[in-house]
């Protein structure tokens, strides 16, 4: 009989132990894990015509964005706002690099990108290429982008507008919403580089 | 070899008895994780009955919510993608459901969606919230979960999702 007890502690004790690495697991997983579901290796073009690649950038905190120079509010906006927040991240700033990477690599050539990000701060990157590495890029971030006719017979962009904090080894860290505001943004990286 | 059933059945009955006192504390998994079913389905009924009546069965809102109506009150919103639930935080939700809208509204603000603290318990409203997220698709999910603290596990969307198109063409 106490034999059965003690199998019975035994099975008692293995479940426990099981369930509670189950929730310590789903509970902390959610921080480190997401290296490589967002993010990848890329071969893109900079604004001074440069073909760059994410290996260039290793040894850096990125904050990457996906957007195009014609588009009226959301970039600006975010563009403006990570120009913002590097203006609070005191010391720390050195050790950013913003990068945009245009959706609209037809309109957007590297000389069109080198004015527009120059007017958003000195360490701005721009980046286009040829449509295939921007597809390749966009899948990797999860982008959504589409083309959106107007009735001028010109068109718009449809886009995500997500902000990407990628670490010095171009790991995925996390990522904050377009209108996330300065304050907020330059507080989270300022705990997040060491 | 003899199998010892006796003590296989041993085993197996402590196993049960330890899911059995362990699951009523960890069932509900951390915010912007998997969506437990259990609590998904506890929503569901919860939004039948309390939230359908303004919000829609199909969480499709009222005509016109975007204006004011003729009372001055705004309608009740979808809650569905067409709406804009999904661009506030786990917290947020759960601020707007127990305690109506004043936390984010003008002073003086006057609004018909109901504080629901005394009707509903907390986990009644983080089953709700459970429930309404479960309805949006990968993108709109996605989107919902990187506005939570620690909510950015990407892990279990399907392969190919997409962050929803915020930035729209809104032009002629
Ligand atoms: C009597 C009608 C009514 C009922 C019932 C109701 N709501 Fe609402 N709800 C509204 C209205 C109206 C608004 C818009 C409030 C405003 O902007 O003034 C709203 C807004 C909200 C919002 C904010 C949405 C956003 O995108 O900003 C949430 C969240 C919400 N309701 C959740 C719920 C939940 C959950 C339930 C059920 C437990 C519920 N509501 C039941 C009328 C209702």
């Amino acid at each position: 009989m106490t034999n059965y007890l003690k199998t019975l502690g035994y099975g008692f004790a293995i479940a426990l132990f099981a369930l509670l690495a189950y929730t310590a697991y789903t509970r902390f997983a959610g921080t480190a894990s997401n290296a490589g579901v967002v993010g990848g290796p890329f071969t893109l073009i900079d604004q001074n015509g440069r073909t760059v690649t994410d290996k260039d950038f290793k040894g850096r905190w990125l904050i990457v964005y996906f957007g195009y120079t014609h588009c009226p509010d959301a970039c600006p906006t975010a563009l403006n706002n990570i120009g913002a927040t590097l203006d609070q991240l005191g010391a720390k700033r050195s050790r950013v690099t913003p990068i945009f990477i245009t959706i609209d690599p037809a309109r957007d050539t590297a000389a069109t990108l080198k004015s527009y990000v120059a007017s958003f701060g000195p360490e701005f990157v721009g980046l286009t290429g040829s449509d295939a590495a921007i597809t390749a890029a966009e899948q990797a971030y999860h982008v959504y982008a589409a083309k959106h006719p107007t009735t001028d017979g010109g068109y718009d962009m449809d886009h995500s507008s997500v902000l990407y904090v990628m670490d010095p080894d171009g790991r995925f860290v996390t990522n904050f919403a377009d209108e996330t505001d300065p304050a907020t943004l330059a507080e989270r990286l300022k705990s997040l580089i060491p | 070899m003899k199998i010892p059933l006796g003590q296989i059945v041993a085993l197996g009955l402590g196993a049960a008895l330890a899911v059995a006192i362990a699951m009523p504390f960890i069932r509900h998994a951390p915010a912007g994780l998997r969506l437990d079913p259990v609590q998904v389905e506890s929503g569901r009924q919860v939004y039948g009955q309390y939230c359908a009546s303004c919000h829609g069965s199909h969480l499709e809102g009222q005509a016109n919510w975007e204006r004011p109506g003729a009372d001055g009150y705004f309608p009740a919103p979808p809650h569905d993608a067409s709406g804009h639930t999904w661009q506030h935080s786990d917290a947020q939700l759960h601020e707007l459901t127990a305690h109506s809208v004043y936390a984010y509204a003008a002073p003086g603000y006057r609004s018909r969606m109901p504080a629901f603290a005394g009707t509903l318990s907390d986990r009644q409203i983080d089953d709700v919230i459970a429930y309404i997220k479960s309805t949006w698709p990968a993108s709109l999910q996605a989107y919902q979960r990187v506005l939570n603290p620690a909510g950015i596990d990407f892990k279990d969307l399907p392969p190919g999702w997409k962050f929803p198109p915020t930035c729209r063409f809104h032009g002629s």
